[in-house]
């Protein structure tokens, strides 16, 4: 179970004693006040009596003081082990495995389960290598862990593959690593996350790709080819919990806080890594920032990080990072289960330049954090970004609204009649969008036709009757239509034949506000017939597309154009 | 070969290569083998669909006294897809919910393994459960591995087990590729996955091809 979950877990039996916060490379259990708990040194344990899977008891305890002294070897930490001896009992079943659990009486057992029979009577599947942990806590200050247990599966190392196997170095990695859980280390991610793709991490994209043999010990996942050494930030942690006497004096510190977008708002859950840019890959060090903070504790600790432990002298990038988001439920690295995302992107800490926005505040440039001995360098906040505001959409293009004549087909020259004749418009959609003439009535608005006489009391009223198409009639772009007027040319003004003597004239107009919407058009110039050819070079016209050449309306020109009178001569015989 | 192109082809070589899962919490920590989703189903003795309806802490006595911790739950089973199962089913998982305190003002924290998982009435779970043990003691294959809470996302059944799914579906046999009949486009969709919640029927369909 994660801390948080613990906290909601435990909430009725702890009250505010165990919330259980935990920090990457720190502590895993907090008072309720943000207190780690530790135990008391030396940490006194015995030994099963028994095998554990080919090795025999002395092997098993070998192991044992082994793993345990790769963590009391670090010398910035007071940390000591002692083995106290054998348990009273070999521990092969559940009820002796209860007699030595929680808060019993005795030292911390180390059990060995020699062929995996204790875990399968436990109900644990097979796949369950060991645990390891404290067992017992304190619930008032100091606080401390009184009791731990570990136990060991056999079955991984009984030299039968078909079951299961670890190598010997891979087992012996694994109870490093339980064990320190048993001391009260939470996990870390400093370089491991690297080798399971998160490679982008501006620590790794300026300073290169650490080694596997880099990758802390306290990493939620074992990796192929990890050692079992603690690194610097195993070895941080432990300190921390565990100082030596000279560890606060003889080493540098850099706290602040991780703060969002407004400067003033605290981040928890953040990945903070201090990379000596002399040796970004082996003096690093993580903190999970607010990883202190619990709801009974100080509002100080929201967004803190605290890295300790660091080269004096040294000069350290500092970089922020997502927790990897496979890090969840107990995996989980820091507070957080499943962690939370940064709202930006990762970046170093970059002085002056901190800043909610790129720029000033590029995510690879860093301004290094020089680390004193004795003297913690504070202040060293990181606003992170917001995510680079979204340049506004660029405004949807205006619309374009234009319809346009292009022709004018009328009777060169007739005898008067009563029976109507058709006068032809042709209208074309140059608006970037389709546009839809809904009925009849709309047409005649949209489109019109005056008749000019001449010289007479003749004045035929035209009628539009649009005969090819049922209404609605809806027009894609740069489609086009003839609109059919009927012309009643009963009478002749000048009855005369021949050119000079026509009588009537005709002159188109259309109106693109009369469509519904009332839009008026975007481009009248071609909104009446005759006309000239647009005034533009190679008398393109613009709308849509620019792909229209516009040559006029009307009769042809001598020059190939169109823009002459479209005329009937009505004539007597 | 210098550090840093050393360092990149290891990268390359061993991101696929996660052997473990470590899960800390509870105070304690465990360590189990990450296990393929073949190895979740086949390995299950109980592959079902179900409602938690009820979650109740006991005591197992031994003889000498010892009392083992448990917690009881009992589900009402929706669908099955491995074991006989009626319309309910109870099982015992070791560890209670939560930590005991003691006479003397301790706290009594390892009553139950981190990674165990632990189900809360009107959840729906899908569980791949291993067979009893001799005390009636069982637990989903991988612990938290084996353990999908069923989510709905925008109308839409999910499954996400208690390591966000991660590399659930790395390792499958390549029988499981060449099946017949073929993978549905869901399925495939499933094998491009390294974390997050995933389709419950598409999990259910890919789970029926490794149950004999």
């Amino acid at each position: 179970m994660r801390a948080r979950e613990k906290t909601q877990a435990l909430a009725v039996v702890l009250l505010l004693v165990v919330s259980t916060g935990a920090s990457a490379g720190g502590p895993l259990v907090f008072s309720g006040t943000g207190v780690p708990y530790i135990w008391d040194i030396p940490i006194s344990y015995r030994t099963d009596r028994g095998s554990l899977g080919i090795m025999t008891n002395a092997a098993a305890i070998d192991l044992v003081e082994n793993a345990f002294a790769m963590w009391s070897a670090i010398p910035t930490a007071n940390l000591s082990f002692v083995n106290a001896g054998l348990l009273t009992n070999d521990v092969d079943t559940v009820s002796e495995f209860n007699a030595v659990d929680g808060c019993t009486p005795g030292s911390s057992a180390i059990i060995f389960d020699a062929d995996g029979s204790l875990f399968t009577a436990l109900g644990f599947s097979s796949g369950v290598i060991g645990f390891a942990g404290p067992s017992c806590i304190t619930t008032s200050a100091p606080f401390r862990i009184t009791k731990g247990i570990a136990a060991l599966n056999g079955k991984w190392r009984d030299g039968n593959l078909s079951n299961g196997e670890l190598t010997a170095d891979e087992f012996f990695g694994t109870f490093v690593h339980e064990f320190g859980h048993f001391i009260n280390l939470d996990h870390n991610q400093v370089n491991g996350h690297f080798f399971i793709g998160d490679t982008d991490d501006p620590g790794f994209v300026t300073f290169g790709s650490p080694l596997i043999t880099d990758a802390e010990i306290m990493f939620p996942f074992a990796l192929d080819g990890m050692d079992s050494t603690p690194k610097k930030d195993d070895a941080v942690a432990v300190s921390a919990l565990y100082p030596a006497a000279t560890f606060l004096s003889s080493t540098g510190a850099i706290t602040g806080h991780i703060l969002r977008s407004d400067a003033v708002t605290p981040f928890k859950g953040a990945d903070v890594i201090a990379r000596n840019v002399l040796d970004p890959f082996g003096d690093a060090v993580s903190n999970v920032s607010g990883a202190r903070f619990t709801s009974g504790g100080s509002t100080t600790l929201r967004g803190l990080y605290e890295l300790y432990g660091l080269t004096p002298g040294a000069n350290y990038a500092v970089e922020v990072v997502r927790v990897n988001p496979q890090f969840t439920g107990g995996s989980g690295v820091g507070p957080l289960s499943p962690p939370v995302s940064l709202p930006g992107p990762e970046e170093f800490y970059n002085g002056a330049g901190e800043a909610a926005v790129n720029p000033p505040d590029a995510p690879l440039a860093f301004v290094p954090v020089p680390s004193v001995a004795g003297v913690p360098t504070t202040g060293i906040d990181v606003i992170l970004s917001g995510r680079a505001p979204e340049p506004p959409p660029p405004p949807p293009p205006a619309e374009i609204h234009d319809l346009a004549l292009i022709s004018i087909k009328a009777p060169t020259a007739v005898l008067p009649s009563s029976i109507a004749r058709a006068v032809y418009v042709k209208i074309q959609n140059r608006s970037d969008h389709a546009e839809t003439i809904p009925d009849m009535a709309t047409l005649k608005k949209v489109v019109g036709l005056q008749v000019l006489p001449f010289g007479g009391p003749c004045r035929p009223e035209p009628v539009v009757t649009y005969r090819q198409r049922s209404m609605p009639v809806t027009l894609k772009s740069k489609g086009s239509i003839t609109v059919v007027f009927d012309v009643v040319l009963a009478c002749a003004n000048d009855p005369a034949r021949g050119v000079g003597h026509e009588d009537y004239s005709f002159v188109a107009t259309i109106k693109h506000s009369m469509l519904p919407g009332a839009v008026p058009d975007d481009h009248p110039v071609d909104d009446v017939c005759p006309r000239d050819a647009l005034a533009t070079p190679g008398h393109i016209d613009p709308n849509p597309d620019s792909s229209i050449v516009d040559l006029g309306c009307g009769k042809k020109k001598p020059n190939g154009t169109f823009g002459l009178p479209v005329k009937t001569d009505v004539y007597l015989p | 070969m210098d550090d840093r192109n050393r360092g990149r082809k290891l990268a390359s070589a061993l991101i696929v290569m996660i052997a473990l899962f470590t899960c800390s919490g509870s105070a304690a920590a465990t360590t189990m083998r990450h296990q393929t989703f073949s190895e979740l189903v086949q390995e299950a003795e109980r592959v079902f669909v179900g409602v938690c309806v009820s979650a109740l802490d006991g005591e197992l006595v031994q003889p000498g006294g010892w009392a083992v911790p448990y917690t009881e739950y009992t589900f009402e089973v929706r669908q099955v897809l491995k074991g006989q199962l009626g319309q309910h089913l109870t099982i015992r998982q070791y560890g209670v919910r939560e930590p005991r305190p003691t006479s003397d003002g301790r706290l009594a924290l390892a009553s139950r393994l981190p990674a165990m998982p632990v189900y809360q009435p009107g959840q729906t779970l899908l569980l791949f459960l291993i067979g009893d043990s001799s005390l009636g003691l069982t637990s989903p294959v991988g612990l938290a591995q084996g353990a999908f809470r069923i989510v709905s996302e925008g109308g839409k059944r999910m499954a996400v087990n208690g390591f966000n799914n991660a590399g659930l579906f790395r390792g499958l046999p390549p029988s499981a590729l060449s099946a017949h009949p073929p993978l549905s486009s869901e399925e495939l969709g499933l094998l491009a996955t390294n974390r997050g919640p995933v389709g419950l029927d598409s999990l259910l369909s890919l789970a029926r091809r490794f149950i004999p």
